[in-house]
């Protein structure tokens, strides 16, 4: 039963990651991958880089799985989110549920999801052509 | 009483460092501790919003009293995903 939380500073093999989900009683795997792209507020993106209070997004993240575990009767997790530099293209985030249904699974993975980028202490820095800034989620609190 | 203080991001550019040694008074709170740190570092004052607050690894009020060895983090608006 994989409950697998990391932060992982080089590039991620999604499918050795994939292959650590699934049961006999999970009918159902939901599978989220973000990808760094680049976008209107900056288009000339080279990389992302990204840093994380490592201990305590590790502490939060385990929080949250298990909170969502107890919620959608979830048998396992993957979450690996990338830290240090990833260019466009590559994957920075992959977050992975089982569960029995699969309408469990895929609120629970939303619910990760969304937890995680408003509560999770990462980082990100947008690294383009022509400068470098910080960008912070939308849902995230300025205190 | 001695707490250590975490900065990343843009707090860790702005101050010039990731980790701050701060000796204060019994009790001190984390508006306490952000302000001996914005007096030493003056490129913190100027920040445009109020950073979040850790204590131990979890968020905290700023009005929360810290203890000696305490680990504290001042959280910019995070960007994880």
């Amino acid at each position: 039963m994989a409950r697998t939380i990391l932060l992982k500073k080089e590039p991620m093999d999604i499918k050795f990651f994939e292959s650590l989900l699934g049961d006999e009683t999970s009918g159902a795997q939901v599978w989220f991958v973000g990808t760094v792209r680049k976008d209107a507020d900056c288009a000339d993106l080279l990389y992302l880089e990204y840093e994380a209070y490592e201990e305590m997004a590790l502490k939060l993240l385990h929080k949250m799985a298990e909170e969502a575990a107890r919620i959608w009767s979830l048998s396992g997790w993957v979450i690996v989110h990338r830290l240090g530099k990833v260019p466009v293209g590559e994957a920075s985030l992959l977050l992975g549920v089982s569960a029995p249904h699969r309408a469990e699974a895929f609120e629970a993975c939303r619910h990760i999801l969304e937890r995680l980028k408003a509560e999770v202490p990462i980082w990100k820095k947008e690294v383009g052509e022509t400068g470098e800034k910080w960008k912070a989620n939308e849902g995230s609190t300025l205190g | 009483m001695r707490v250590t203080v975490l900065l990343f991001a843009e707090l860790r550019e702005r101050a010039g460092a990731s980790k701050v040694f701060l000796d204060v008074h019994d009790q001190a709170t984390g508006r306490d501790l952000w302000e001996r740190l914005a007096e030493e570092r003056p490129a913190l004052a100027s920040l445009a919003y109020r950073p979040l607050l850790a204590r131990n690894g979890n968020y905290a009020s700023w009005d929360e009293p810290f203890r000696d060895g305490d680990e504290a983090a001042f959280l910019a608006p995070v960007g994880g995903g």
